[in-house]
């Protein structure tokens, strides 16, 4: 990768049906904006348990403080290689976020059809955005490595 | 990012939030944060000087060296082959004759 394409912040491009979309690296401001997401969607899904009769106001109430420290403890955080990214919807979540020009039809489309291409680019976003995302990549693997030298107890 | 972190970037670059907003992390450490010396200059990378790479093995015992990663790729049988034809080509002074011949060859194109 060249010093330009690593820094610039020139966005990627998908070609989809004989037209071009771009995908924006992941600046603090989508970041933030994901974390906002997240935390509005888990809120809903409370809402919604609560509006059903399956939470009282007192569990409600409970949930929604829960919510916070979760959002507080950083869960739903948009750091490198993160856990948040590991299913399908968050990273449908991400994509809208980083192809704003997309319609949302055309992006469940692109994500359904072209999954492999998808992967490669938010792979390659992630390690443009952020700063050694292969090497923490790298570290977090050797850690888990069942060969990984474990300290005393 | 780190508040006091944005705060950097925001005071010493003037930059909106907005505007900060708008970078990367990789951006902001590689770039709005380079090196820099004592004096607040940016530093260039250090180059030191380039080891220049051996083409061909200069004795038996690098040779050996160089073909013991093929091991896996070619299988028990092959290997012991290769390793045979290699000790046999030193041993006759073949090997050795090849390697002048390159070596003349490079000099005089130098």
């Amino acid at each position: 990768m060249s010093v330009e394409a690593a820094y610039l912040g020139i966005p990627r491009v998908i070609n989809f049906e004989g037209q071009e979309y771009e995908i924006k690296l992941i600046s603090g401001k989508v970041k933030a904006e994901f974390e906002r997401l997240m935390e509005a969607r888990v809120a809903e899904r409370l809402a919604n348990q609560h509006k059903r009769g399956a939470l009282n106001r007192q569990e409600y109430q409970q949930e929604l403080r829960i919510l916070g420290a979760r959002v507080d403890s950083g869960e739903f955080a948009l750091l490198n290689q993160s856990t948040a990214l590991t299913t399908a919807w968050c990273q449908l979540l991400l994509l809208k976020l980083l192809m704003p020009t997309c319609p949302l039809e055309t992006l469940e489309r692109i994500y359904d059809e072209r999954q492999d291409e998808i992967q490669y680019h938010l792979a390659n976003i992630l390690d443009e955005s952020f700063p050694k995302t292969k090497q923490a990549a790298k570290e977090l693997e050797a850690k888990n490595s069942p060969f990984a030298q474990k300290e005393p107890e | 990012m780190t508040a006091f972190r944005l705060a950097q970037v925001v005071e010493h670059f003037h930059l909106t939030l907005e505007q900060a907003g708008e970078l990367t992390d990789r951006q902001i450490a590689g770039i709005l944060f380079h090196a820099r010396d004592k004096e607040g200059r940016l530093s260039p990378p250090l180059i030191g000087p380039q080891k220049e790479q051996q083409l061909y093995p200069l004795s038996l015992e690098e040779e050996l060296e160089w073909l013991e990663p093929m091991k896996s790729l070619w299988g028990e049988q092959q290997y012991e082959e290769a390793i045979k034809k290699v000790k046999q080509l030193w041993e006759s002074g073949t090997r050795q004759k090849q390697l002048e011949k390159i070596l003349n060859q490079q000099d005089a194109s130098e």
